[in-house]
């Protein structure tokens, strides 16, 4: 699992550390979590919140199926974690 | 178990903590700064961990049902396997064994095609059905036919034929397709069920003469090997498994032109199979509907044709033109 999500954590780690106050996306679009997964996401929503509360504009936006309340609710707990950069919780039609 | 209950020691722990702080008990400001951010720390690893807890039960849950779900649709799908069983084995019943086979087991396919194959093809025709039935009534006559009919195919299955149909009391079977033990083997097979038939046929003469027939049963045979078209013919929505070509219609007239409890074969299939039977040689045969006089030479082995006969009878005559099993 680690060495799944080493790459992404490499590039988003590379990626802000550019963006200084800069203004950046980042989508969460999943159907299925398991713990390993939701740890990593935990993750990557720390360092968005540190490039965040770093000076950068940071939107973070959970995309769910209108149908999967598991999404849902698990968005809804990540969002409670951030302050510094702005989450969305978004519906996804059809 | 509600997640406070598991987790009520730490949240005892985060509020003594809590209390720590606002108590204004840290005197170093550095040190209450560092402890506040540790507990911010533990609380945020609390709140991960309930997390993970309450994702793992969703994920066990949704696991479960999906398992549910999975053994109603395994039920469901074993009682229609059950239902399209019980019909196929019903259908089966319509079908050769051999057709049935080579269908189900995806050997040969289900639409309008046909090749060009050397059988031995097999007719046989009760003598004089009608007028030796004419006074039974309706259900002993269905009982005897049956009863006949059963016997017959239960013989020609055991020699590896692939009944062709039954045409009241005639009987259509051909040998080598769609299995074939090779033509020489697929004609003598043919020869011997037509043998074992005749053999078969003498032990049931008394049950049927007790079910109400008012004479014996005899059998009149006729065997031919040649090229055929073998496979489905019809219409998509209706198709028949059978053979045509006109060698059929040639050993039609071979058994037509047997004499009775007799067996004629044409002259390929006596080729195959002389060193086995005793024969006697015949006269020849014309066959009036074939319209190429060439293909009913070629066929009929140009001028012989042969009568076969029982073994067992150990008749073995000598006359010019016909040949005795």
């Amino acid at each position: 699992m680690t060495e799944f999500y080493r790459p992404v954590f490499t590039a988003l780690d590379e990626y802000l550390g550019a963006l200084g106050q800069g203004s950046c996306r980042f989508d969460f679009e999943l159907i299925y979590l398991n713990s390993s997964s939701a740890k990593a996401v935990m993750m990557l929503m720390d360092k968005l919140e540190a490039a965040a509360a770093g000076g950068a504009t940071v939107d973070i936006y959970w995309l769910y199926d209108k149908e999967d309340d598991t999404m849902q609710e698990l968005g809804e707990e990540f969002g409670e974690d951030l302050e510094a950069a702005k989450f969305h919780l978004e519906k996804m039609a059809g | 178990m509600p997640s406070h209950d598991l987790f009520g020691a730490e949240e005892q722990t985060l509020a003594s903590a809590q209390e720590l702080i606002e108590s204004g008990r840290f005197a170093d400001l550095a040190d209450g700064k560092l402890y506040a951010a540790l507990v911010k720390d533990y609380q945020k690893l609390l709140r991960a961990t309930r997390r993970l807890m309450r994702l793992s039960d969703r994920n066990e849950e949704q696991l479960n049902a999906l398992t549910q779900e999975q053994r109603r649709a395994n039920e469901i799908i074993a009682e229609k396997n059950k239902e399209l069983e019980s019909l196929s084995k019903k259908l089966s019943k319509y079908l050769s064994p051999q057709i049935y086979q080579s269908i189900f087991t995806g050997a040969q396919n289900v639409e309008i095609t046909s090749n060009r194959k050397k059988l031995t093809i097999f007719f046989s025709d009760v003598v004089n059905f009608t007028e030796t039935t004419d006074k039974m009534e309706s259900e002993d006559l269905t009982n005897l036919l049956n009863r006949y009919l059963t016997e017959m195919t239960n013989i020609a299955l055991e020699h590896g034929a692939t009944i062709d149909k039954y045409i009241g009391d005639a009987i259509m079977v051909f040998f080598g397709d769609p299995e074939s033990r090779g033509v020489k083997e697929d004609a003598r097979c043919c020869v011997r069920m037509a043998i074992a038939m005749l053999k078969r046929l003498r032990e049931l003469q008394t049950e049927w003469l007790e079910l109400g027939a008012e004479q014996p049963f005899h059998l009149r045979i006729g065997i031919n090997t040649g090229y055929v078209t073998v496979g489905n013919f019809g219409s998509n929505d209706r198709m028949d498994y059978t053979i045509i070509g006109s060698c059929v219609n040639a050993t039609a007239r071979l058994e037509f032109h047997a004499e009775t409890d007799g067996i004629l074969i044409g002259h390929e299939t006596y080729a195959l199979v002389k060193d086995e039977v005793n024969t006697e040689e015949h006269e020849p045969i014309k066959v009036k509907a074939l319209p190429n006089p060439c293909a009913v030479t070629r066929c009929w082995g140009c001028t012989t044709t042969w009568l076969a006969r029982d073994p067992s009878s150990a008749r073995s005559r000598t006359a010019s033109s016909c040949y005795w099993i």
